[in-house]
């Protein structure tokens, strides 16, 4: 598995340039608008993006067809992709909130919210990143990321529709959202995220063993 | 004898195409020519023997392990090779050095590297900016540097030019050097497999066809050139198959040494090409009678 990772990361380093151009026009955006969380939220967006960059090269190439030829097992096909997109996940969360403290000391937002607050703001919003993924993964195993394209759009409206729901659900039942619901709610979201990783980790592994080339 | 493939009733069905009860033995230490026409099932054969389909019967032996049997450990010694290279386009040799170094326990750096130089492969430019002929010097360079002993060719000459070609078959004969070491190489190039194969494997339509020696196939076949009645006076147990133009009709036929006294009869050496014709035409015709 290490293998694929090394030739994962070979792939990304021609996409590291434009990474960086990438992330400056974000912060400079971000600054304009005065808003160092949209920041964070974007980095890790945009660090998990770099996920279907890495099946694309694979696909071009057919890579894994070959791999399956090398001493590669189709196990370590996925695995090496989940732990990729893990790595990407935390690379993104160290991006956004080594810029999201850069950016608040300069637009000086950075005591306005609290630290907890902006923790679990952050948090929240990558479990809904996390779980977008989660679901996206059996599905480019098994239809290939130029067709999955399609309904990756779909999945994350989906996945941010259903949330939003129930939010609005909960307000317009009147009922007080207090800060014990608010720790409950990322705490479950947290919860169902890890439970989604397993899940879809076995879901693809299944496609995965079933695929012919 | 030692075998380096063994198969045994090797079966898949596809949507009108099946492999059909494939059986067959590799000889450790020889090179043979698995020889078809397209669509024969010469890829599907290829991608059993791999792994990267699932065969619905039949057992698969490589290097002397049955059906899967420490498959990952084995395929240390296996070499493979497509009609393509599978590299993904960024990557320079030296990341393809990296990566097959974290991949391969066996693997020999020093021997890809002098391998990439021999074939004048450029460090400096990506697998993207690589001609054909590069890429496939690229794969092959990749599938001889890991301690293989069964190196699996499936149309790798296919689409290169015929010095490129001929430079590549020098390599698989200077692989088969050693004595466990074996070349399964499939193509529609008979002349590729004339020159370097020990034994000829023909596959039409699913089903194997023949497995010889190349040297007794040679020898043994021959093309009679005569009239149409002289073709129908000829023992039909020899024919192979047949093909008639306006002015004569040429006649395949096996053990040839007993027509080439025969007075009237022009006989001439089959090559390889002719063999591979007249069998698959007289496989289809026997299927339309």
């Amino acid at each position: 598995m290490k293998g694929l990772l090394v030739k994962d990361l070979c792939n990304l380093r021609q996409v590291a340039r434009q990474s960086l151009i990438v992330v400056a026009v974000l912060a400079a955006w971000c600054f304009f608008l005065g808003d160092s969380q949209l920041f964070s939220m974007m980095s890790i967006i945009y660090s998990l993006m770099l996920l279907f960059t890495a099946v694309s090269y694979d696909e071009m190439a057919q890579f894994n067809k070959y791999a399956l030829t090398l001493p590669v097992t189709r196990k370590d096909l996925v695995r090496s992709k989940y732990v990729l997109m893990l790595f990407l996940f935390l690379a993104g969360i160290v991006t956004g909130l080594v810029g999201k403290a850069v950016l608040g000391i300069l637009i000086g937002d950075a005591g306005s919210v609290s630290l907890a607050e902006q923790g679990f703001s952050l948090l929240s919003v990558a479990c809904i990143y996390l779980l977008a993924f989660d679901i996206f993964l059996p599905v480019i195993f098994r239809l290939g990321i130029e067709k999955a394209r399609l309904f990756l759009a779909l999945i994350f409206v989906v996945v941010s529709g259903v949330l939003f729901g129930a939010v609005t659900l909960v307000r317009n039942s009147g009922i007080e959202i207090t800060s014990g619901m608010v720790f409950a709610a990322v705490g479950a979201g947290a919860a169902l995220t890890a439970a989604g990783l397993l899940i879809s980790y076995f879901l693809s592994l299944r496609v995965m063993q079933k695929k012919e080339w | 004898m030692e075998y380096a493939i063994e198969v045994q009733g090797l079966t898949k069905h596809y949507p009108g195409f099946t492999l059909d009860h494939v059986s067959f033995s590799v000889p450790a230490g020889s090179i043979v020519g698995f020889i078809g026409e397209n669509g024969a099932g010469k890829s599907t054969t290829i991608k059993a023997l791999l792994r990267l389909i699932r065969p619905e019967e039949g057992e698969i032996s490589l290097l002397g392990k049955k059906d899967g049997a420490a498959f990952r450990e084995i395929k240390e010694q296996i070499g493979a090779a497509f009609d393509e290279s599978y590299f993904p386009d960024n990557l320079r040799i030296k990341d393809v050095d990296r990566i097959m170094r974290s991949i391969f326990k066996t693997w020999e750096s020093d021997k890809f590297l002098s391998y990439c130089r021999r074939f004048e492969l450029p460090g400096k430019k990506t697998v993207k900016e690589f001609s054909r002929g590069m890429k496939m010097k690229l794969s092959i360079a990749a599938a001889l540097s890991h301690q293989t002993k069964l190196l699996i060719l499936d149309e790798a000459t296919s689409g290169l030019d015929p010095v490129v070609r001929s430079e590549i078959l020098d390599i698989f004969q200077e692989f088969i050097q050693e004595e466990d070491h074996t070349v399964f190489l499939s193509s529609h190039i008979t002349s590729d497999i004339e020159r370097i194969a020990d034994y000829i494997l023909l596959i039409h339509k699913g089903r194997i066809l023949l497995f010889e020696d190349k040297d007794t196939l040679l020898y043994e076949y021959g093309i009679v050139r005569c009239t149409r009645e002289q073709a129908d006076r000829l023992d039909q147990k020899q024919v192979v198959g047949r093909r008639e133009n306006q002015f004569e009709t040429e006649v395949l036929v096996k053990n040839v040494r007993e027509l080439q006294e025969k007075p009237g009869l022009v006989v001439d050496r089959a090559s390889l090409e002719d063999i591979l014709l007249f069998t698959v035409k007289n496989g289809m015709e026997e299927k339309r009678r």
